[in-house]
């Protein structure tokens, strides 16, 4: 009787053990997700999910009536998130189902009238290499971490704690997916979203600290070039055939922005286009956001390595953001024009957050200072550059570890 | 702060230079030695900066195509 009655509520049992207290932990952890998405509409769409995805990760395992093992309801191995897992996020089908949306709702136009923007896209990237470099450094440091000798490991983590400086969660996530990282997916996403949805909150106070009011004032007149239909149809062709040729670890990243992007501008499909923008778009951040919540299993989570990967995370977003505005300051050392050095801090890859942030701060100092379709440029410039980024470092490390 | 310098020699040495600086260090501070020679091999800073070079030379490449690309097409199709 006493067996019929632990084994009913086993649940209830287990929640009074210490792993229990490290569940409620966890719930704790995802209320303040849910709380945040809600709340202060910190990227809801993603923070809610993975929320209530933390929540049922962790909820007690039932008993199995046939065999009387404990079988985790959502996370077995018929559970429905390791099915979603295994099916969008180890074989990396979820990002690149993002990014085909992501490109259907890209505006390409404005850096095709102003192409000098680029460059900002690749100099915002510093960060994600100087926090690679910090990674190496102290992941080996700190003991228990990753396991000792376990060069490999540090190299591979090094890598998805970087990309996340990019701010550019699904690229993020293909990394940390490549380098088969299931382990640390949780504190990975949870921060590559986070500092995503805190872009107004992180940014302006690293651009005031590297700009003086004067530079935050300087104008930049908008010299708008012509752009034909036909450039803007043959940019996301030639764009994926480029990077895919140079960089071929980029090209399903790169590959799927740019269909996206063509099925938007070539005209004929706009029902498709909007199908990607809004269906496609819905359908997998739901999918991604839950499953990727469910990788945050509290024996997983709660250790001193998600503290670690946040700081580095934090770290990697904020020199992204200051080596774009000292990339900006370093060209106006050499131009007659000077460039609002803020511009440089929209080189990250959240899209469009980051542009409408830049030119709210250039209003704010200047209520007639319009820099949104320059800081839109080195925004979408952004999004092109982690991508390549993130390809560069698979590619790169992937090569030296011999793999 | 101790272990973070000791880390970051290799990034200043060759590995030769490095095996000798251990037992310096070694000298003076035993687990310090321990850590760098166990922990900081040269190869994984080596590498590090590898693909830091790499990377950033590889992303500036790529968009610069990118750049000529659109000033091509707008001189093109103007």
């Amino acid at each position: 009787m006493q067996q019929i009655f632990a084994e009913l509520f086993s649940g209830v049992v287990d929640m009074f053990s210490i792993a229990g207290l490290k569940c409620l932990v966890m719930f704790v952890i995802a209320g303040v997700l849910i709380y945040l998405a809600i709340k202060k509409d910190y990227e809801p769409t993603l923070l809610l999910p993975i929320g209530f995805g933390c929540i049922l990760a962790n909820l007690p395992g039932a008993i199995d009536a046939v065999t009387g093992a404990k079988v985790p309801a959502v996370l077995g191995e018929s559970g429905f998130l390791s099915l979603l897992f295994n099916a969008g996020i180890a074989n990396e089908l979820f990002p690149v189902l993002i990014f085909i949306a992501v490109g259907a709702m890209i505006d390409f136009s404005p850096l095709l009238k102003d192409p000098s923007m680029i460059f900002f896209g690749a100099a915002a990237q510093f960060g994600i290499f100087a926090t690679f470099l910090l990674s190496l450094v102290l992941l080996p440091i700190i003991p228990g971490l990753v396991a000792e000798g376990d060069s490999d490991m540090v190299m591979k983590l090094a890598s998805a704690i970087g990309i996340i400086g990019a701010a550019d969660g699904p690229t993020t996530l293909y990394v940390a997916n490549h380098f088969q990282l299931k382990d640390y997916m949780g504190p990975i996403s949870v921060a590559a979203y986070s500092y995503m949805a805190l872009v107004p909150v992180i940014q302006p106070p690293v651009i005031k600290a590297l700009t003086t009011r004067k530079e935050r004032m300087i104008r930049m007149d908008y010299q708008e070039e012509r752009c034909s239909k036909t450039t803007l149809i043959l940019f996301p062709i030639i764009v994926t055939v480029v990077a895919g040729i140079i960089v071929p670890m980029s090209a399903p990243l790169v590959g799927s922005l740019m269909f996206g992007n063509l099925i938007r501008e070539c005209g004929v499909l706009e029902r498709l286009s909007k199908t990607a923008q809004n269906e496609l778009a819905n359908l997998v951040t739901i999918v991604l956001g839950i499953t990727v919540g469910g990788t945050m299993v509290a024996d997983k989570f709660l250790h001193p390595t998600t503290a670690l990967i946040l700081i580095l995370g934090l770290f990697a977003f904020v020199f992204d953001t200051a080596g774009g505005v000292l990339f900006a300051k370093f060209l106006n050392l050499f131009r007659k024009k000077k460039i609002n050095p803020m511009i440089g801090a929209a080189g990250i890859s959240a899209f469009p957050m980051s542009s409408r942030v830049i030119a709210k701060m250039a209003l704010k100092e200047d209520p007639s200072n319009f820099i949104l379709m320059q800081s839109t440029s080195a925004n979408v410039s952004g999004q092109l550059g982690s991508i390549v980024a993130g390809g560069m470092v698979i590619t790169l490390v992937s090569m030296l570890l011999g793999g | 702060m101790k272990n973070l310098i000791a880390s970051l020699l290799p990034l200043f040495m060759s590995a030769s230079a490095l095996a000798e600086d251990i037992g310096i260090i070694g000298s003076a501070d035993g687990p310090t030695a321990v850590l760098v020679a166990e922990t900081a091999k040269p190869s994984l800073l080596t590498n590090g900066l590898i693909v830091t070079a790499g990377g950033l030379c590889g992303v500036f490449l790529v968009l610069i195509l990118f750049f000529f690309t659109i000033k091509l097409m707008q001189k093109i199709l103007k």
